[in-house]
């Protein structure tokens, strides 16, 4: 009876292996058919600071890529995402080793911000790993190309690019003869500001004063305080730090004695304009993305965001989902051949329109790309971009 | 004299956030012997139940503080009863476990009301400014120095005029001969955590009215309640008043002054104080 039993279960156990390596055989089988997939890396904030940003760049990449059906070339597409961290370098360098090593990605799209690229593009040079960054990278263009050596291709371009013809367009078109800003004391803060200060400048404007708010600052008044009154106030600040000033900016009456203007106003999206509300209305800022663009490839993005996550998307939402775009193209462009030079050509040549206009790189990896000056309106209790001037195929300063 | 006069006041009013949020953990420390690192993290969930209530629910200000303070404190006696009061004596699973409270409640935050900051919010009738003489400043920063003004002397009643106030004072001085002339100490510490905690999420909705809330709140914050407690001493209120007020003013008049040292003044000053005055200006022996 007992041997009985025994004879059983040993039968039982051999029926579950055998169709367990039947499975297991037919799957390798019909991946093998189908292509060794191409991987995809991604890296995004999910902790931090810029913790809401993260998921933003996650939805977009996986909405480009269920466009396209999760093939490239007729190869299946992997996406392998990660948190960059909450701007600790060393969490992103591991990130991505990972991503490169263990995973064995065949192309990287992030990570978000300009210290955590700059920690991880001598790796990714040496590892001959194409990335697309997502947001402008801060800093001197001809100086970040010798660190990045054409393997980081900066399709959120250089942020001086952006900010210096705003700075123009502040002196020459909206009249301002001199303007006192403020912005974040860390490197994108002070390369925003330092390039938009001198666009405004170079058309005969006098800047009055500048203040740099320390990252972590809890009170603003103090710089309220001490806020020379100029024509304008030109103002760049992380999210939280932005509200804060903003509402305390409109507690002391300041909007009429000074308006404001945003260079890369990415660090306020439609939502935080309803959160601010009327305050708002009248704000010029500068912006790679505009919800409003009217541009087909633009609308279809928009329906396509609002039906799949029910929100407008904005320039995270956009940026993403262009590098994802640029990485298929690039694939496209090679037929599916992952070799690390191929690759790298093949997307430095990517033209593409997407829904922040028109995309191009230069041979040193730099975007070229468009961005626009808008205003903020109010229509039947909403608040949105409305653009008022494209700023076509802007280049990195000094490139 | 403008530029004097305003920065007297954002120092003041931004001193009174930190006293309130600064006096619970003095509290705790001093009479418990407990480092309560997780008490940013009651300070973030309160001001994000003030916001789901004031912004989102359209509930009365006032009102909204009074819930959002007792359900900090509800967290509190969780906490204390459920974790911390196996944990006394012992200095370094404490600092272990409230660390990993913080990650824990920063992301049950993030989860549940997503990680966009919010913006500062307050009663409608607390916007704008108050107008004086052709001088005008924020009324929500007039009504934060009149709402701890009003705490200051509500704390002194409590700790000198009442019978818990006097067997608090005890007990920072010595436990065991408390405990020996029959007072229940577990008590009188759940009762103490829970207003402490209570405190917390009161000051989160009132501080949500100049620093808003986001999920790096707690960590923000508690670095300057712990700062405003090692400057002013701990388990003392009057020296935590003390140590508020002179982090408020100096962060202030330091930003103005002398925007350049804005990112370390506070704690250069903390470091000479230490320096001169190891247990802070009015410190007192931690209870053991």
């Amino acid at each position: 009876m007992r041997k009985r039993r025994l004879e059983m279960f040993g039968c039982t156990i051999c029926s579950v292996l055998l169709i367990a390596a039947m499975i297991s055989v037919t799957a390798f089988a019909a991946e093998t058919m189908r292509g060794k997939p191409i991987k995809i890396g991604a890296l995004g904030p999910m902790t931090g600071a810029a913790a809401e940003i993260g998921p933003k760049v996650k939805n977009a990449i996986t909405l480009r890529l269920e466009e396209a059906k999760w093939q490239v070339a007729g190869k299946p597409i992997e996406l392998i995402f990660q948190d960059e961290g909450g701007g600790d370098p060393a969490f992103t360098m591991a990130a991505v080793k990972k991503m490169v090593e263990m995973d064995q990605v065949d192309i990287i799209i992030g990570p978000l911000n300009t210290p955590m690229t700059m920690a991880v593009a001598p790796y990714l040079a040496r590892q001959k790993m194409v990335d697309l960054t997502l947001a402008p990278v801060a800093g001197d263009a001809k100086q970040l190309s010798n660190l990045f050596k054409g393997w980081i291709m900066i399709a959120g371009g250089e942020g001086g690019q952006f900010c210096y013809p705003f700075g123009e367009y502040a002196c020459s078109e909206m009249k301002f003869k001199t303007i006192s800003t403020v912005s974040q004391d860390h490197a994108a803060g002070k390369r925003f500001m330092g390039t938009f200060a001198d666009g405004f400048k170079s058309k005969g404007g006098t800047v009055l004063q500048q203040q740099w708010v320390p990252y972590g600052t809890a009170d603003m008044g103090p710089y309220l305080s001490v806020l020379k009154e100029a024509d304008a106030l030109a103002l760049w600040l992380i999210p939280i730090d932005i509200r804060r000033f903003l509402k305390q900016y409109d507690e002391r009456g300041l909007f009429k004695k000074m308006p404001i203007v945003i260079p890369r106003a990415g660090v306020i999206d439609e939502a935080a304009l309803k959160e601010l509300g009327d305050l708002t209305v009248g704000l010029v800022a500068e912006q790679n993305y505009v919800s409003l663009l009217d541009t087909p490839v633009n609308k279809r993005f928009v329906a396509a965001v609002k039906k799949k996550y029910g929100v407008i998307p904005d320039f995270y939402y956009a940026t993403s989902y262009q590098a994802a775009s640029v990485a298929l193209a690039g694939f496209e462009a090679t037929r599916g051949d992952t070799t690390p030079e191929k690759l790298r050509q093949a997307v430095a040549g990517v033209k593409l329109e997407t829904p922040t206009g028109n995309v191009a790189f230069m041979p040193s990896g730099w975007g070229i790309l468009d961005t626009y000056f808008v205003k903020v309106k109010k229509k039947d209790g909403e608040y949105f971009f409305d653009p008022i001037k494209k700023c076509p195929a802007t280049r990195p300063l000094g490139e | 004299m403008d530029v004097i006069v305003q920065n007297l006041l954002n120092g003041i009013s931004f001193g009174t956030i930190l006293f309130l949020l600064a006096s619970g953990l003095s509290i705790s420390l001093g009479l418990m012997g407990i480092l309560n690192l997780a008490h940013g993290a009651i300070y973030m969930v309160g001001g994000y139940i003030g916001w789901l209530l004031a912004v989102k629910g359209g509930v009365n200000f006032w009102v909204t503080v009074l819930i959002a303070g007792l359900a900090t404190g509800l967290l509190g006696l969780i906490i204390e009863r459920g974790f911390l009061r196996y944990l006394y004596k012992k200095r370094n699973e404490q600092v272990l476990l409230t660390f990993g409270l913080i990650y824990i409640m920063t992301n049950l935050t993030i989860w549940i009301y997503g990680a966009e900051p919010r913006a500062p919010f307050t009663a409608s009738f607390l916007s704008g400014s108050f107008h004086f003489l052709g001088w005008q400043y924020p009324t929500a920063r007039i009504a934060i120095i009149m709402i701890g003004l009003a705490l200051v002397i509500g704390l002194w009643w409590l700790q000198d005029k009442t019978r818990l106030g006097a067997i608090v004072r005890a007990g920072m001085e010595d436990k065991e001969i408390v405990t020996g002339l029959g007072i229940n100490m577990g008590l009188v510490f759940t009762v103490v955590f829970f207003f402490a905690s209570f405190l917390a999420g009161f000051a989160g909705v009132v501080g949500a009215q100049l620093l808003g809330v986001y999920p790096d709140l707690s960590l923000d914050v508690l670095l300057l309640a712990l700062v405003v407690v090692v400057v002013g001493g701990m388990g003392n209120v009057r020296g935590t008043l003390l140590g508020s007020m002179i982090i408020g003013l100096i962060q202030s008049f330091g930003v103005a002054l002398f925007p350049e040292l804005a990112m370390f003044t506070i704690y250069l000053v903390m470091i000479i104080i230490l320096l001169v005055r190891p247990a802070g200006l009015l410190g007192r022996r931690v209870s053991r």
